[in-house]
C-alpha cells in the first residue's frame, strides 16, 4: 500500500457556493503529513470527505487501501480522529469515556491507554465538561491512539493550547509513529510545529490542492531573491516566478519570489545580464505565505 | 527578514562545557550567543550535542543532526562505545520525525561513525585520526565560509575581518 | 459496547426516570383510591358500578404516562449526539444501522424500569383494596398493555429523533398536510359527490391508527386495572 490516504479529482459542492474541485491528495504510507492552507481553504470539509462524513459529489477516495464511504467500518477501526472540535459526551467521566471508546475498538491497548492517562496527567473521575482546553486535547488524542491506529487524523490537535500541552501531545504522537510507523496527518496552522516534524507537506486553497510535495523540497524551492539589472520579460526562466517587486530607494534592486529553485540556476542571470546580489531561505510560514499571496489576484493597495 | 544561520558544527570544544544557543536571530543574521558554563553533566551530553537544531534552515534535519554526531566525534566527545540517543528518545526530545532520526543515523552508519545493532542501539565507532582530522576541517571550512559569506552581505572586507580576529584571538592571519 | 452504552443512555435519562418511576409505580394507588381497603365493611356494601366510575377519573391518564415515558425516553437518548453535530458516532466503526440498534436496545432496557414500577405498583393496588362481587382485577394486563404501549411510543419517538429534525418535520407536516387536506377536499366536493357524505378523513386515518389491529390500538383499548 502506497498511500494511506488518496484522493482523486474529488468535488463537492455546497449551498452556499464553496467547493472542491478535482481535488487530488496523496498521503504516503508512514508519512507525517503537514496539511496547511487559509481558513476556508476546504481543508476540514476535506478531511470530512476522508473520514466518510460527508460523500463527495464525484471522484475517488481511498483510505488505507479501501475504498471510502463503502469499507467506511473497518477503515475507522484502523483510523484514530481528533477532530477539531471535541466530539465526546461532556457529561461523562474520563474515565467512563475511555470504557465507552475502547468497547468500540478491538484492538484496544487498555494497559497503554491507562499508561497514557498518566502520562498525561488525566484524571479519571473528573467530568469532561470541567476539563480544561488543554486536558480535553489530550483526552481525545489518548482516544485515538489507545485504538492502535495505521492513521493519525489530527484537526487542528494543538489549537488553543499552552506550549507545554502541546509539547505533550506531539510527544505522545511521536512516540507512537517511533513505535509502530503509523502515517500521520496533521491540518494544523502552527508552522513551526509543522515544520519539525512533517516530511510531506499539503497545501489547500480555495478548494484546490495547489502544491503538494516533500517538505524539503517546498521549504528549500521557495526563495527570495535579491535581484539587480534584470530584464523586464526574461525568458527561458528554469524556475517559476512567483513575483517581482521593485525595491524603494536607490538602485535598479528587485526583489523575487521563486519556486522551485536550484543552486545551479544561478547562472541563468548571468546569462541575461542580471546580477543575483543574494538568495534567501524562507521558512515555512514564509513560503506558504508566498506561495499563496502569488496565488490570488493582487488587491489595490497591496504591498 | 534575512536567512538563518545554519546549524553547523559546534567546533572543538573540551570536557562538559557547553553553549546554549538563542534561537532568536540578531540584527545581522547572526545567532546570539549565551555562555553558560558546565551546564551539563556527561549523562545529559549526548542530548546537549544536539540542541540547536534549526528546522527552518535549508539543511535537512537529518543533515544536521548527522553532522552534529560527526563533529562531536571529531572533537573527541563521543568516544567508541558510546551510545548515541534511542530513535525514539530523540525524537521526542527534539519533536521530529523519528524517520528524519532513522535517516541521520543510516548515514553515520554508512560513513562508518556508527554502528547500528538492532534492539540494542546505535554505538559510535572507534573512527580513526585522521578521518576526525578530516570532519574538523570540514567544519572549519564551513564557518569561515560562512562568515566570509555573512560579512560580503554587509560589506565587510576579509581585511577588516582579519583584523578583528587578530584582535579577539591574539592570532595574527596576515603575512 | 452495550455496558458502556446503557450508562451513557442511564446519564443522559436518569432524572427524567426518577419522576416515571415514582409516577408508575403511584398511577395504579391513586386509581384505586376511591375503593376501601381490605376488611373495610363499608367497602363491600358499594355497589360494584361504583367502583368502577370512580376508576374512569383515572383511565386516560395510563396511556398518556406510556406516551410520554417512551416518547421522553427516545428522545434523550438521541440527545447528546445531536448536540455535538454526531461527529462522534460518524468516527465510530460501527455501521450506522447497527449503532442505532445499540442505542435503541440500550433505551429500551430503561423504559423497562418505570414499566416494573408499574407493574409492582398494580399488584400492590390490587392486593390493597378489598373488591365487591362480580369484579375482579387484572394488575398482569395493566403491565402488559402499559408496556406494549411504552414500547411502541418508545419506537415511535426513537425512529423520529434519530432523524434530523428536519426530517421530522418534513414527515409530521406531511402527513399532517395529507390529513388536513384530504379533510378539506372532502368537505368542499360534499356537495357535488353525495357519496362523500359519510366520509372523514380525519376520522377515518384516526381509526386505521387507534383502531384494533392499527399500531396504536394498544392505547385505545381497556386500561382498567378493575374490571367486570
Amino acid at each position: 500500500m502506497n498511500n494511506a490516504i488518496e484522493l482523486t479529482d474529488v468535488c463537492w459542492s455546497a449551498d452556499k457556493g464553496f467547493e472542491l474541485r478535482d481535488l487530488t491528495l496523496r498521503v504516503p504510507t508512514g508519512s507525517i503529513y503537514g496539511f496547511l492552507g487559509p481558513n476556508g481553504s476546504g481543508k476540514t470539509t476535506t478531511i470530512r470527505i476522508f473520514m466518510g462524513m460527508i460523500e463527495a459529489d464525484r471522484g475517488d477516495v481511498r483510505v488505507l487501501d479501501r475504498p471510502v464511504p463503502a469499507d467506511m467500518t473497518s477503515i475507522l477501526a484502523r483510523v484514530g480522529y481528533v477532530p477539531e472540535r471535541p466530539h465526546i459526551y461532556p457529561a461523562l467521566t474520563v474515565g467512563e469515556q475511555i470504557r465507552y471508546h475502547s468497547s468500540f475498538f478491538r484492538l484496544w491497548d487498555r494497559g497503554w491507554a491507562e499508561e497514557l492517562r498518566k502520562r498525561l496527567d488525566l484524571d479519571p473521575g473528573q467530568k469532561i465538561a470541567r476539563l480544561s482546553k488543554g486536558e480535553t486535547g489530550k483526552l481525545l488524542l489518548l482516544l485515538a491512539l489507545a485504538q492502535r491506529p495505521a492513521l493519525l487524523v489530527l484537526d487542528e490537535p494543538t489549537e488553543g493550547l499552552d506550549p507545554v500541552v502541546r509539547r505533550d501531545v506531539l510527544a505522545a504522537a511521536l512516540d507512537y509513529v517511533s513505535d509502530t510507523g503509523a502515517t500521520v496527518f496533521i491540518s494544523s496552522h502552527l508552522m513551526h510545529e509543522l515544520e519539525r516534524i512533517c516530511d510531506w507537506v499539503g497545501v489547500m486553497d480555495h478548494g484546490q490542492v495547489v502544491a503538494e510535495l516533500p517538505m524539503q523540497l517546498f521549504k528549500n524551492g521557495i526563495k527570495r531573491l535579491r535581484v539587480a539589472d534584470a530584464p523586464d520579460a526574461p525568458k527561458g526562466i528554469p524556475f517559476t516566478v512567483l513575483s517581482r517587486l521593485h525595491e524603494n530607494g536607490a538602485g535598479s534592486g528587485e526583489t523575487w519570489i521563486v519556486r522551485g529553485w536550484e543552486p545551479s540556476m544561478r547562472h541563468y542571470f548571468d546569462s541575461v545580464g542580471a546580477t543575483l546580489r543574494d538568495v534567501i531561505d524562507l521558512d515555512l510560514e514564509e513560503s506558504f505565505v508566498e506561495l499563496l499571496r502569488s496565488s490570488r489576484p493582487p488587491t489595490s493597495g497591496s504591498r | 527578514m534575512a536567512g538563518h544561520v545554519r546549524g553547523g558544527g559546534q567546533g572543538g570544544q573540551a570536557g562538559g562545557r557547553r553553549e546554549a544557543r538563542g534561537e532568536r536571530p540578531c540584527a545581522y543574521g547572526l545567532q546570539c550567543l549565551t555562555v553558560s558554563v558546565n551546564r551539563y553533566s556527561s549523562t545529559q551530553l549526548h542530548g546537549a550535542v544536539f540542541e540547536g537544531i534549526d528546522p527552518r534552515s535549508p539543511t535537512p534535519l537529518y543533515e544536521q543532526i548527522a553532522a552534529r554526531v560527526r563533529v562531536a566525534v571529531a572533537a573527541g566527545e563521543l568516544g567508541p562505545g558510546d551510545a548515541l540517543p534511542s530513535v525514539r528518545a530523540l525524537a521526542r526530545e527534539l519533536r521530529i520525525n523519528p524517520a528524519t532520526v532513522v535517516q541521520a543515523y543510516r548515514d553515520l552508519a554508512i560513513d562508518g561513525f556508527v554502528e547500528i545493532r538492532h534492539g540494542h542501539g546505535t554505538f559510535v565507532q572507534d573512527v580513526p585520526g585522521f578521518v576526525r582530522d578530516e570532519e574538523r576541517t570540514a567544519q572549519a571550512e564551513k564557518l569561515v565560509r560562512k562568515l566570509l559569506q555573512d560579512a560580503a552581505r554587509l560589506g565587510i572586507s576579509a581585511e577588516e575581518i582579519a583584523d578583528v580576529f587578530a584582535a579577539e584571538t591574539g592570532v595574527s592571519i596576515r603575512e | 459496547m452495550v455496558q458502556p452504552m446503557l450508562l451513557v443512555h442511564w446519564k443522559q435519562a436518569r432524572l427524567l426516570l426518577i419522576p416515571f418511576i415514582v409516577a408508575g409505580f403511584g398511577l395504579p394507588l391513586l386509581a384505586v383510591q376511591g375503593f376501601g381497603g381490605v376488611g373495610d365493611d363499608r367497602a363491600v356494601s358499594m355497589e360494584a358500578y361504583r367502583f368502577l366510575t370512580s376508576y374512569q377519573v383515572w383511565l386516560p391518564y395510563f396511556p398518556m404516562l406510556a406516551g410520554a415515558v417512551g416518547g421522553v425516553l427516545a428522545l434523550t437518548s438521541w440527545n447528546w449526539d445531536h448536540q455535538l453535530g454526531h461527529v462522534y458516532a460518524l468516527s465510530l466503526p460501527v455501521a450506522r444501522w447497527e449503532y442505532a440498534m445499540l442505542k435503541m436496545g440500550a433505551g429500551a432496557a430503561l423504559v423497562l424500569v418505570p414499566v416494573a414500577a408499574l407493574w409492582v405498583g398494580a399488584h400492590v393496588a390490587s392486593a390493597s383494596v378489598a373488591l365487591p362481587e362480580g369484579i375482579r382485577a387484572y394488575p398482569n394486563q395493566l403491565a402488559f398493555r402499559f408496556f406494549a404501549a411504552t414500547m411502541i411510543s418508545y419506537a415511535l419517538f426513537f425512529a423520529m429523533a434519530a432523524g434530523t429534525i428536519r426530517t421530522t418535520v418534513w414527515i409530521v407536516s406531511t402527513v399532517m398536510a395529507l390529513v388536513i387536506g384530504g379533510n378539506l377536499l372532502v368537505v368542499v366536493l360534499e356537495p357535488y359527490v353525495p357519496a362523500l357524505d359519510d366520509v372523514n378523513v380525519v376520522q377515518t386515518v384516526l381509526g386505521w391508527l387507534l383502531r384494533a389491529g392499527g399500531p396504536f390500538a394498544v392505547f385505545t383499548g381497556n386500561w382498567a386495572l378493575i374490571d367486570v
